[in-house]
């Protein structure tokens, strides 16, 4: 079976709006994956850093921006991780990069599903979670914030995430301007 | 030859590709080399993970050493690559991987790590300016006893290229794109200090030595006064397009024949006598149809040509390569056959019996292809079959 594909123009035509297209017709479950992370680092760190000039808005920032958006990045996530074990092209693309970043992204979950928990209705509806989370609710705030900084260090010296995101930036940039000048010329 | 020299080569965004990259593995499920090799080293997305590893080697020390071993696979896996596109047209960043492709074959060969056959083809390029080591005094050979013009002054070029000036089998080709220029009456003719078109270059990685075919070339199509050249070769096409177009600017006219021959058709320069009930198929040749955008032409010269026309499976923008693509075939002959035989599989199953393709690397691979298969399939050029059918 022949993969179909729409017709495009070649030498290619980059920008962040060809990028994103492309990344949805190909991917929708990569498209989510990469544009939930992406908020949910920037919210994260708008909490962790201008937390106390927010004012009302943090706790907004914190239960929407960062906790709604968080849950479904986490549903996302497993279905993005039961795609990879399936998908043997994936595994021949992935790095160890790749698997170290997932298991911080899965300390982050845990520990953000603590820090959400207590007084919340998901707690009356799966009964065992407060008992499992309980030992780790005290450092859970502490290591979520910690684990975040330890993944952007991470992911910025080796090639992951945030080198990722960096390189494509800088690339998407570059091609943009470089396919404007091969057009005038 | 320092494995680190290769990474060295790069420049700043080829280096980032290979970060840019997301691992999706779209490029490793469509790659004809890959599905027929089934090693790791020749499917994209693998080979720029392994890149990627070992520019972060560079940048990371503590990380380890690249070894001369780790850059001869990818290079290896790098020449393993028909250059079709494919990857390319599925990427969901849209890189243009073809150039990443030739970049990084260009740094392999500026460090030593070129492979074999392809250094070869590079000297026999510089020694007699065409892929074969044929003697360059020979290249107009094919036109003898044939009406073809060798003249000061045309108002058109048929650029021939390497492969239909030196291979017998192409000679048909090469006379019937005749035939057709004559029955259109153009004021044409044939370069006589032709010399390879620099393609072959780009595909081994010896790159730098494309300027000097390029002035050669450049300054017999302007000694002719012509406005128009007329490419059998999709491969010398796409040079042009590319290359050529930035020092003759817009005052020459590129055309592939199978443009030419559409033109012809709809201004009635030409007619084709009648329509045969023939089941004619047509492979797209990767660089003319993924890459150069000529698709529609060809099929609208076949619906006058025709009333059997059948569509191959993978056609199109999604045309399946043959294998004969980006000197695959010098690299690893058995691998590129078999991808061709595929194509034969392929056309056998929609009935045709003449399989037409508008390129004569791909004409080369698919016949030979359907000859080792002894298939009934007849393959022929696109220019022999639009010759076949007009006064």
């Amino acid at each position: 079976m022949v993969k179909e594909v729409p017709e495009k123009k070649y030498p290619p035509e980059v920008n962040y709006s060809t990028v994103l297209k492309g990344m949805t017709r190909t991917s929708p479950l990569d498209t989510a994956f990469h544009l939930l992370m992406a908020i949910l680092l920037i919210t994260g760190l708008i909490i962790d850093l201008l937390g106390p000039w927010l004012g009302g808005w943090l706790s907004s920032i914190r239960s929407i921006a960062h906790g709604y958006v968080g849950t479904l990045f986490v549903l996302v996530f497993i279905v993005y991780l039961i795609a990879m074990l399936f998908s043997k092209t994936m595994r021949m693309v992935l790095t160890v990069t790749n698997y170290l970043d997932f298991l911080l992204y899965i300390i982050l979950i845990i520990t953000g599903i603590t820090i959400a928990s207590p007084n919340k209705p998901w707690v009356d509806l799966l009964p065992g979670l407060s008992v499992t989370l309980s030992p780790i609710a005290q450092v859970a705030p502490a290591v979520h914030a910690i684990t975040t900084y330890v993944w952007i260090l991470f992911a910025i010296i080796f090639p992951g995430g945030i080198l990722h995101g960096l390189a494509s930036v800088y690339l998407i940039s570059y091609l943009k301007k470089k396919y404007k000048t091969m057009r005038e010329e | 030859m320092k494995p680190e020299d290769f990474i060295d080569n790069f420049g700043r965004p080829e280096s980032l590709w290979m970060y840019a990259c997301s691992r999706c593995g779209a490029c490793v499920d469509v790659c004809p080399v890959y599905e027929e090799t089934g090693d790791k080293y020749t499917a994209p997305g693998f080979k720029i993970k392994k890149m990627r590893g070992l520019l972060t080697k560079k940048l990371l020390p503590f990380l380890g050493s690249a070894d001369t071993e780790s850059v001869k696979k990818v290079v290896k896996g790098l020449y393993e690559c028909t250059l079709c596109g494919r990857c390319w047209s599925v990427c969901p960043y849209n890189y243009d991987l073809v150039a990443l492709w030739e970049k990084s074959r260009e740094s392999a060969y500026e460090t030593g790590f070129g492979l074999d056959p392809l250094l070869q083809m590079v000297e026999a390029l510089i020694a007699e300016k065409n892929i074969f080591k044929r003697p360059h005094a020979r290249r107009t050979d094919w036109t003898k006893g044939l009406k073809i013009p060798i003249k000061e002054k045309a108002d058109t070029i048929y650029f021939v290229g390497c492969l239909l000036s030196y291979r017998g089998p192409l000679k048909p080709a090469a006379e019937a794109t005749a035939k057709i220029l004559n029955a259109a009456g153009e004021d044409w003719t044939i370069l006589g200090d032709e010399v390879c078109c620099g393609a072959p270059l780009k595909y081994s990685g010896g790159t730098k030595h494309l300027q000097e075919l390029m002035e050669t070339n450049i300054k017999a199509i302007e000694s002719t006064g012509a406005s128009k050249i007329v490419f059998s070769c999709p491969g010398c096409y796409r040079t042009f397009q590319q290359e050529y177009s930035k020092v003759l600017g817009q005052k020459i006219s590129l055309f592939h024949v199978t443009e030419l021959v559409d033109n012809y058709i709809k201004s009635g320069k030409i007619k084709p006598k009648g329509k045969l009930e023939e089941r004619i198929t047509y492979h797209d040749p990767c660089e003319l149809s993924r890459l150069s955008g000529v698709i529609e032409e060809p099929r609208r010269v076949f619906a006058n040509l025709t009333t059997g026309y059948v569509e191959l499976p993978g056609n199109k923008f999604n045309v399946e390569c043959c294998g004969g693509g980006g000197l695959f075939q010098a690299v690893n002959t058995e691998k590129s056959f078999d991808i061709g035989r595929k194509r034969i599989d392929q056309a056998e199953n929609v009935g045709a019996t003449t399989l037409t393709t508008a390129c004569p690397s791909c004409y080369m691979t698919l016949s030979q292809a359907a000859r080792r298969k002894k298939s009934k399939v007849n393959v022929i050029d696109f220019a022999e079959a639009v010759a076949s059918q007009i006064e």
